[in-house]
């Protein structure tokens, strides 16, 4: 393992390693190990964790340049002194996980519906390429269209292309009152939920459905939170009344027990848990789609299956539980259905044993130039090769 | 030869109705909203569908052919500027909204389509497409998504990379493909994401599938007279820091207040030393609470007069004088050109003095523009062509302004591209090794460089032209557009 703490000894030795045909593999707080495939024992660990002593908060421009390997935990904390956040809440239940390692893996948690991801995040980025060459790309100001936008091809790319060493993030201020609420959703009435509060004017930043309850998040202002609370609150009423199963609650939570209740979604999304989770993304109004084959695919293959999703967005996390084989057997069967609507389905925590095919599945339409710019910027495949096997 | 053989190809194609090879029609196509780069296509072509232009793009390459595609033409930095020996491939025809899908709120469009067409066929089901550049009216969705437009209200919706989920495109190569897709994430690397801003150098989008947002329960806009930019500057600076986000935070200095009060009589103060116009939008409940918040900080900040937009037909009003800046500066002057730069917000006052200070040594003036809250300056170089050797202080001086915001670490360009217009000024703000960063993934989409050659990247041919003047586009003349 190595730990650099500047880009020029990143630069340095990563140089050696390629020149020795070493591989790299470039770790943060190591919470995503299941992200992708593993390079092989013999890969020198390169941790970003001495690279996380840059920390420049311009508040009064809502912007930020970050050591790539501070931990997001630590950077909020700082943030916060000036009454602000990077808009990001990934699962990151044990506070390990890095800012370089939330965008390479462009991780992201239900506020997205709001604030968007890293991707929309990053306004610039230094890295360091295979060869030793230090670039930047982006710059530290939120408008800005000069030049190819390269932060964006890092963002989730999992370690094969640079290593990130620092990011510029724009910030955004932390809500002055958040309030969610909660009520018991059946999988069938899901979509015209979300088709109702996608569009609610009150805009809730946070829309998660899991296991039959569903969280709706607002939050803003104090002064007009309670209006908008209400606005929902009927929005939801009105629908969940008009099923016709009767009148079923609708409870505002707050303060430490909202938190409680993120922090619960958040670690039943956290991808590492066994023996299979995966990503899978539809089309929001395909979310009924997606739920019937998730749940036929598993009783077929005989498997436990429990999923959370953001149905506004149409991006789902589905976890098959029991032994692996059934739940290899439901994976191939939920990616067959989806196969039809386009939608796709990766594998995010399985054991090593399991081949690439099996973690990405059909590859997308560009697979072809994704590998060429990989070898455009890796030439001699010195990161992460066969992460994204077999695709490239 | 080879601009033979891809004519041949298009008019087998495209029947003669869709090729021009004639000097009249070529010439109609020399330039973009930039009037002062100029070069005559070898061809251009109007294909229909993604069909046509990939037969077409792979006949350049069989033959080496350059191409350019050509949205609506209203690119400011000479991004569609065509290429003499090459391809004008225009998009004009490509209009159709192929889909559109409320629950999912996305559309899927041409290329051609043009951004407020999005907007009005998004109308009737209570959602819009958020980037607004000002010349909404006429430029297509294509040339947004080569340029990354943004627009007034970029501030608190972003640009067009925030709201794009994924392009058809034709590769360089003429093979198609889609780069993202219609949902909100996909596997692999972000090519949408390189895509978008590569100004026509890797490829020619074919589709565009666009987020739609719901439109806002409710607006509300002011406008604050100031003493100086600098009091509006600390009015945005508290705003800010209070945690209100603005959907669009302008100002206009005291030289661009007389020029849009005289061309639009949007009753502006003709005595302000700065205007700030102030628009919120969202909850309603939210935009009420907050609002009150925006006159507080403005009038502790200075403001010796407030104006409240008192309906949608006043704030168009105000707009319409704010987006009215870059024509109305020909009632201050002649002649002047338009500058693009970003710098962090609070270097504002710091700026402005250095462009005055530089102005000054100059002999020359310069009306100030700002998108606000994000940045975006927009000075306005005024000048007389008839003066023995103005031109050549006005387009040094703009130039400065450019390095200025580098320096105060800003950025040569906002919205209007890097195009010919700004390639050379490209090694500015990045290094040698940034930019042959960014010249292996261009590579890798286009090994032959025959898409858009000659743009973005500085090239030895390139740095020693200069740019021209603030002409007006024709879109601007028929009143269907206006610059920011
Ligand atoms: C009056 C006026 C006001 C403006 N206001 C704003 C503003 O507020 N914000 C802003 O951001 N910009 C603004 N602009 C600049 C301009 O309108 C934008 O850059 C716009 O996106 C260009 O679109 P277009 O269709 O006219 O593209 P064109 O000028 O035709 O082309 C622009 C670039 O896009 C490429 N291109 C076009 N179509 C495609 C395609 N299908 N695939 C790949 N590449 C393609 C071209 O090769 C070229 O490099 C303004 C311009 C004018 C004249």
């Amino acid at each position: 393992m190595v730990r650099p703490c500047t880009a020029a000894e990143v630069a340095k030795l990563v140089k050696e390693a390629g020149a020795g045909g070493d591989v790299v593999e470039v770790v943060g707080g190591g919470t995503k190990g299941g992200w992708g495939l593993p390079s092989g024992t013999d890969a020198v660990t390169l941790s970003t964790s001495g690279l996380d002593q840059t920390f420049g908060h311009a508040s009064a421009d809502q912007t930020a340049v970050v050591g790539a390997g501070m931990r997001l935990g630590e950077l909020q904390g700082r943030l916060s002194v000036k009454g602000q956040w990077l808009a990001v809440d990934p699962p990151d239940p044990t506070g390990g996980a890095t800012l370089g390692g939330v965008f390479s893996a462009d991780d992201a948690g239900p506020r997205r519906m709001r604030y968007g991801t890293m991707r929309d995040l990053v306004i610039g980025a230094t890295f360091v390429l295979a060869d030793g060459t230090v670039a930047h790309t982006g710059g530290k100001v939120i408008k800005n269209v000069a030049g190819f936008d390269l932060a964006k091809l890092l963002c989730g790319s999992l370690g094969t292309l640079a290593v990130v060493t620092e990011l510029v993030v724009r910030l955004h201020p932390l809500p002055e009152a958040s309030r969610t609420l909660r009520c018991a959703a059946p999988a069938g009435q899901v979509p015209e939920l979300a088709f109702a509060l996608a569009r609610c004017p009150a805009e809730a930043s946070a829309v998660e459905w899991m296991d039959g309850e569903l969280y709706v998040r607002v939050e803003g202002g104090a002064a007009g939170l309670q209006k908008r609370v209400d606005q929902l609150a009927a929005t939801l009423g009105a629908m969940l009344e008009a099923d016709g199963t009767g009148r079923r609650a609708v409870d505002p939570v707050s303060g430490r027990d909202e938190t409680a209740l993120w922090d619960a979604v958040a670690s039943a999304r956290r991808p590492s848990r066994p023996p299979l989770s995966c990503r899978v993304v539809t089309r929001p109004r395909q979310f009924s789609d997606f739920h019937h084959w998730a749940t036929v695919a598993a009783d077929e293959a005989g498997a436990g299956l429990s999923v959370t999703s953001d149905p506004c967005i149409g991006v789902h996390d589905v976890r098959f539980t029991g032994p692996l084989d059934p739940a290899l057997d439901a994976l191939a069967r939920l990616r067959r259905s989806l196969a039809g609507i386009g939608g796709t389905a990766v594998v995010r925590a399985v054991p090593r044993s399991v081949e690439g095919a099996v973690v990405w599945g059909p590859p997308p339409a560009a697979a072809a130039v994704m590998a060429t710019v990989k070898r455009a910027l890796d030439p001699g495949s010195t990161f992460a090769p066969g992460r994204f096997s077999p695709w490239w | 030869m080879g601009l033979q053989a891809v004519r041949d190809v298009s008019l087998d194609l495209l029947g003669p109705d869709g090729v021009s090879d004639s000097g009249a029609d070529l010439r109609s196509y020399s330039c973009d909203g930039l009037t002062g780069w100029r070069e005559t296509p070898g061809l251009v072509v109007l294909p229909r569908t993604t069909r046509q232009v990939a037969t077409i793009v792979s006949a350049c390459a069989r033959n080496g052919v350059p191409f350019v595609a050509r949205g609506s033409g209203t690119g400011l930095s000479g991004g569609a500027l065509p290429d003499a020996g090459g391809v004008l491939i225009v998009t004009a025809r490509m209009r159709q909204i192929v889909s559109l899908s409320p629950e999912d709120r996305t559309a899927v469009v041409e290329p051609g389509v043009t951004n407020a067409a999005i907007s009005a066929a998004a109308a009737p089901h209570g959602l819009y497409y958020a980037p607004d550049p000002s010349s909404q009216i006429v430029c297509s969705i294509g040339g947004n998504v080569a340029e990354n437009s943004g627009g007034a209200h970029c501030l608190k919706y972003g640009f067009t990379t925030n709201h794009v989920l994924g392009m058809e495109v034709v590769l360089p190569d003429g093979t198609v493909t889609w780069l993202g897709g219609e949902s909100w994430e996909a596997p692999g690397y972000d090519l949408r994401g390189v895509f978008i801003g590569s100004e026509g150098t890797l490829g020619i989008a074919t589709k565009v599938a666009v987020r739609l947002l719901p439109i806002p329960e409710s607006v509300s806009t002011l406008v604050a007279d100031f003493p100086s930019p600098a009091a509006a500057g600390e009015a945005v600076t508290s705003i800010v820091a209070a945690g209100i986000v603005p959907a669009a935070v302008e100002m206009l200095d005291h030289l661009a207040i007389q020029a849009c009060e005289a061309a639009t009589n949007a009753g502006f103060t003709l005595t302000a030393g700065a205007a700030l116009i102030v628009e919120l939008d969202g909850p309603a409940a939210d935009c009420e609470a907050s609002f009150d918040l925006v006159r507080q900080h403005c009038t502790e900040a200075g403001a010796t007069g407030i104006r409240v937009a008192a309906d949608a037909v006043d704030r168009a009003t105000i707009w319409r004088g704010r987006k009215a800046a870059f024509a109305a500066a020909g009632r201050l002057s002649p002649s002047y050109f338009v500058q693009d730069g970003v710098i962090p917000r609070t270097a504002l006052g710091t700026v402005l003095e250095r462009i005055a200070a530089l102005a000054a040594e100059e002999g020359l003036r310069v009306a100030n523009v700002f998108h606000a809250g994000d940045g975006n300056l927009h000075p306005l170089v005024l000048y007389d062509p008839a003066v023995e050797g103005q031109h050549g202080k006005a387009d040094r001086l703009a130039t400065r302004i450019v390095e200025i915001c580098v320096q105060e670490g800003g950025s040569i360009t906002g919205e209007h591209g890097v195009g010919v217009d700004k390639a050379c000024s490209m090694p500015k703000m990045f290094t040698p090794d940034d930019l042959a960063a960014m010249r292996r993934v261009r590579d890798a989409f286009d090994p032959a460089g025959i898409a858009n050659p000659g743009k973005v990247f500085p090239t030895p041919r390139l740095c020693g032209d200069r740019p021209g003047p603030y002409t007006p586009h024709p879109a601007e003349v028929a009143g269907l557009a206006e610059r920011m």
